[in-house]
């Protein structure tokens, strides 16, 4: 084993979304952690929650990504459309502008107008956007997909011919009326477990574990109450921790969270912190 | 007309398509044209392609005529490179493959036939910059030449079928994303972008 540092083998792997985020959207060097450590083990086990969790997270920023250079047609102006989402650090803006030349010396032909790099990046993004959805459930041949949520629906990205955008909202939680979160259902059936996480993150002042112990709570003390998309995704971690089979590891990028979850339950977690 | 290593099948327009399904790859809004596997280039001159092209679409235009030309030069130059690393001449077979870089970039400014055609194409050309100067093994360059006779044989390609050539790339270790981007945004990600934080 070159990764199972001081925990007892096991053969199964519960992938979490940023393992499946780093398999489908990053290459090189980024994600290299994921891709090697999924090769560990005999059954990879790829929970619905974790794609459902990777549509409306990382690959929707990446759509993003996309529709900028659609919309703008400028590779300069979608770079600037990123740096205006976040506070720029020193060390960033200097990334960025490394990038931003590496991005320059990438176009193959001189010559090229603005408006034809944009095009460039934009059918590179496509390709990469509808790789990684295409390969979401079979992220390593053998891939068992477990835990179907049927509230949820996979639809494919749609490319609008007009203007190039592309649209994922074909791909969410489709709630039908008075009936339960379908996520929610899976882990109400451990009352215990869910009674235990709340104790991992009791007093924790992160939003997310506020968020979570809110969920969990709503979860345990009145489960005939319905969770609506939201709190869907506040469960987050917690599906992951309660979901994983206990001869799996969960393989994870975020191990600081999963582990105050799946320590509470007696669960393994793996994350590059435990490799040298 | 064509030497029938070619076949073709009708299709109907649609202006928004469901990219990752194979239905969606019917509505591409142009008649497709599928390469029949195993088939050698030297049995494909461009006349004879373009015979083919015309008995469908018509005069053929300038960008397709180009397209096609340039996609069939560089399949040529891939095919030289193999039989050159099939006898260890790794220095012959990488100045193949250094035309038919040269003969992709030129494809760049005639790949917007039809949007799947633009995207491999284009993932082609970035897979080759990544590459960075490094010599391809016997299985990339074959994979290379898969999808150049994919583009020459189905000029008007659906995005479908163009993420099914990107992914036989990926299996076969090319990176067609792009380094710079890709550094800026996943900073951006990490720096609390879309978290609001």
């Amino acid at each position: 084993m070159l990764l199972n540092r001081g925990l007892p083998a096991v053969s199964k792997a519960f992938l979490d979304t940023t393992v499946l985020t780093d398999i489908l959207l990053k290459s090189g060097e980024l994600g290299l952690w994921s891709r090697e450590a999924i090769k560990e083990y005999d059954e990879i086990l790829l929970p619905v929650y974790a794609m459902k969790e990777f549509s409306s997270g990382p690959l929707s920023y990446w759509i993003w990504l996309y529709n900028k250079f659609a919309l703008t047609k400028s590779l300069s102006k979608t770079i600037l459309a990123i740096s205006s989402m976040v506070p720029m650090k020193p060390r960033t803006a200097q990334t960025a502008l490394e990038a931003l030349s590496l991005c320059n010396n990438s176009i193959p032909i001189s010559g090229m107008t603005e408006e034809e790099n944009a095009e460039f990046y934009r059918q590179v993004l496509l390709g990469k956007i509808m790789r990684a959805w295409k390969k979401r459930r079979n992220v390593v041949p053998g891939t068992n997909v477990v835990d179907d949520l049927p509230c949820f629906t996979e639809g494919d990205p749609l490319l609008k011919q007009e203007d190039k955008t592309l649209n994922n909202a074909a791909c969410k939680c489709h709630l039908r009326r008075g009936k339960d979160c379908c996520a929610a259902a899976i882990i109400k059936k451990h009352p215990d477990d869910i009674a235990a996480l709340i104790k991992a993150i009791e007093g924790k002042s992160r939003r997310e574990d506020v968020s979570r112990r809110a969920v969990l709570h709503k979860m345990l003390n009145t489960p005939k109450l319905s969770l609506n998309a939201r709190e869907c995704r506040n469960i987050g971690d917690a599906y992951f921790a309660i979901q994983a089979p206990r001869d799996s590891v969960i393989l994870t990028t975020n191990g600081k969270d999963h582990k105050e979850l799946a320590d509470a339950l007696g669960k393994q977690v793996l994350c590059p912190q435990d490799t040298p | 007309m064509g030497t029938g290593v070619l076949s073709f099948h009708a299709s109907t327009k649609s202006l928004t398509g469901n990219l990752g399904s194979e239905s969606a790859s019917s509505q591409s809004g142009y008649v497709g044209v599928t390469p029949v596997e195993g088939t050698k280039h030297s049995e494909e001159p461009l006349s004879t392609l373009l015979d083919d092209v015309r008995s469908v679409y018509g005069q053929p235009s300038h960008r397709l005529t180009k397209l096609i030309d340039l996609a069939l030069q560089a399949s040529e130059s891939c095919q030289e490179a193999i039989g050159f690393i099939e006898q260890s001449q790794i220095m012959n077979s990488d100045i193949e493959m250094q035309r038919a870089q040269s003969f992709v970039y030129e494809m760049l400014p005639y790949r917007n036939l039809e949007e799947g055609t633009a995207l491999v194409v284009a993932s082609l050309a970035m897979a080759f910059i990544n590459m960075a100067g490094t010599p391809f093994d016997k299985k990339q360059i074959l994979c290379v030449d898969r999808i150049l006779k994919g583009v020459y044989s189905s000029p008007f390609m659906s995005v479908d079928k163009a993420v099914d050539f990107t992914i036989d790339m990926e299996d076969c270790g090319f990176v067609m994303d792009s380094s710079g981007l890709n550094i800026i945004f996943e900073d951006a990600l990490e720096s609390g972008f879309a978290s609001g934080e």
